[in-house]
């Protein structure tokens, strides 16, 4: 009788436990983790101006101005653009990088404005596409970095050879790496899309990426960029790092019996097909991220949806494709030319 | 008061702690021309992607970086450099934009100038 009692108390225990609210660390970790994610809430929400390194170019002055809503780390409604020239006959898609790309800003310093005339980058000209880009919640972001390759590249079915109509294939960086995060599943792993981030959404230079971004291709007009390089240090760079590694998953609300109904239907016609209910971490030197399961709803990998929602790939997987699920953020602004 | 001559001021054992320090000088000199001469020795390596060939100015410009915050590389190609791709000798002319490639290069004489290049596999289907 004590068994089933003991598990009728846990049970009822669990239920009673409310969901974690978004923006709440990871379960598990350390003191001293914990410590570091609150300084690094600090440095993911501190605001820059040009001075201490904004810009000269930019699209917040902060992190959290974009990833803002509920919390530091939730979505936000701000579109960037993006830009890519597409080659068809050789399936390379070119980021445009010396002409700016394939982050347009869409804001500058007043000295810059000064200096040449401009309230943002302009756009490259020619036959180019350009993309909205929408911003994503980075909740649970360290679960996802911490899903091995292989793991990724094991549900990859890129020719349908098991004939279930879904045909997924990894993204690859420009150095041949699986890429996982960023829209179309671009960049290897998180720490490296926090420190592109830095300096492509604020202008902020770090150790890991000491050189500001050109304007439009063309270097920074001198006098324009006061802040010596790099403009955050690698300590304050890798508490922000932390900060959204640590960042928890929100939990589910409890389903209601239609959200179970739901659960059950969603699977039944085959959206779980791409939208993995779950994935599995690997080893990593933070027990709170080894061998857990991120309840994600995504394969990480990109999945061909028509032409309609295709847009510009940048990296290795030239072909067009949408990923699944949350990690990548996005939106069905992508266009090309004809 | 007469002068001390410089023999005069050495204290006993002075003369052996001048030899070790001259010893230890020219220990780390050593070293120093050893490790600058290894550093020069040493060429570095880099992977990208492949934007375009030009082999009117014998350069490859490759794409790399960090996130979204990439970078386009000029790499010189020395005459003599080693092409290689899909593990067939080749030439720049064998090289496509798109290809993923690894180079070693050294900055002389010019900077990033290429000792090889390579092409590499895909890690997983495409």
């Amino acid at each position: 009788v004590r068994g089933p009692a003991i598990v009728c108390v846990a049970a009822l225990a669990s239920a009673c436990i409310p969901p974690r609210e978004p923006g709440t660390p990871l379960s598990g970790l350390t003191q001293a983790q914990r410590t570091r994610f609150e300084a690094g809430r600090v440095e993911f929400q501190h605001v820059f101006v040009p001075e201490t390194g904004l810009g000269p170019l930019f699209n917040a002055d902060s992190c959290a101005e974009c990833h803002e809503d509920p919390v530091a780390g939730g979505p936000g409604d701000e579109v960037e653009v993006h830009v890519a020239s597409f080659d068809p006959a050789t399936g390379f898609c070119d980021p445009l990088v010396e002409r700016g790309g394939p982050v347009i800003q869409q804001a500058a310093t007043p000295a810059l404005q000064s200096a040449l005339g401009i309230d943002r980058e302009p756009i490259p000209s020619g036959v180019i596409g350009t993309a909205g880009r929408s911003t994503p919640d980075i909740l649970g972001f360290g679960l996802l970095d911490a899903v091995p390759d292989a793991a990724i590249l094991a549900l990859a079915d890129p020719d349908d050879r098991n004939g279930d109509g879904i045909s997924g294939r990894p993204n690859h960086f420009f150095d041949g790496r699986v890429g996982r995060f960023g829209r179309k599943a671009l960049v290897p792993s998180l720490r490296e899309f926090n420190a592109g981030a830095f300096v492509v959404e604020q202008g902020i230079t770090t150790p890991e990426t000491p050189t500001e971004e050109s304007i439009g291709g063309q270097p920074i007009p001198a006098g324009v960029d006061p802040a010596a390089e790099p403009e955050l240090t690698g300590e304050a760079f890798a508490l922000a790092d932390d900060f959204v590694r640590f960042l928890a998953p929100p939990d589910p609300r409890p389903p209601s019996r239609a959200a179970r109904q739901g659960r059950s239907t969603f699977a039944r016609i085959g959206c779980t097909g791409c939208h993995l209910p779950a994935l599995k971490t690997g080893n990593s030197p933070v027990k709170a991220l080894r061998y857990r399961t991120v309840r994600a709803y995504t394969d990480l990998l990109l999945h061909d949806m028509g032409p309609e929602t295709r847009g510009h790939v940048s990296g290795q997987r030239a072909s067009l494709g949408v990923p699944d699920g949350a990690a990548h953020g996005g939106s069905a602004l992508d266009e090309l030319p004809p | 008061m007469a002068r001390a001559s410089p023999e005069s001021d050495v204290l006993p054992g002075d003369s052996e702690m001048r030899k070790r320090a001259h010893a230890a000088l020219r220990a780390a000199i050593g070293l120093a021309a050893l490790l600058s001469l290894a550093s020069a020795a040493e060429p570095e390596k880099i992977t990208g992607t492949v934007k375009s060939v030009d082999t009117s100015e014998s350069q490859v410009s490759l794409i790399t970086g960090r996130g979204h915050a990439l970078r386009v590389m000029v790499i010189h190609v020395k005459p003599g450099c080693r092409i290689e791709v899909d593990g067939v000798a080749g030439s720049m002319t064998s090289l496509r934009r798109g290809q993923v490639v690894e180079i070693t290069y050294r900055n002389e004489p010019h900077p990033y100038t290429a000792e090889s290049i390579a092409t590499v596999p895909s890690a997983g289907p495409k």
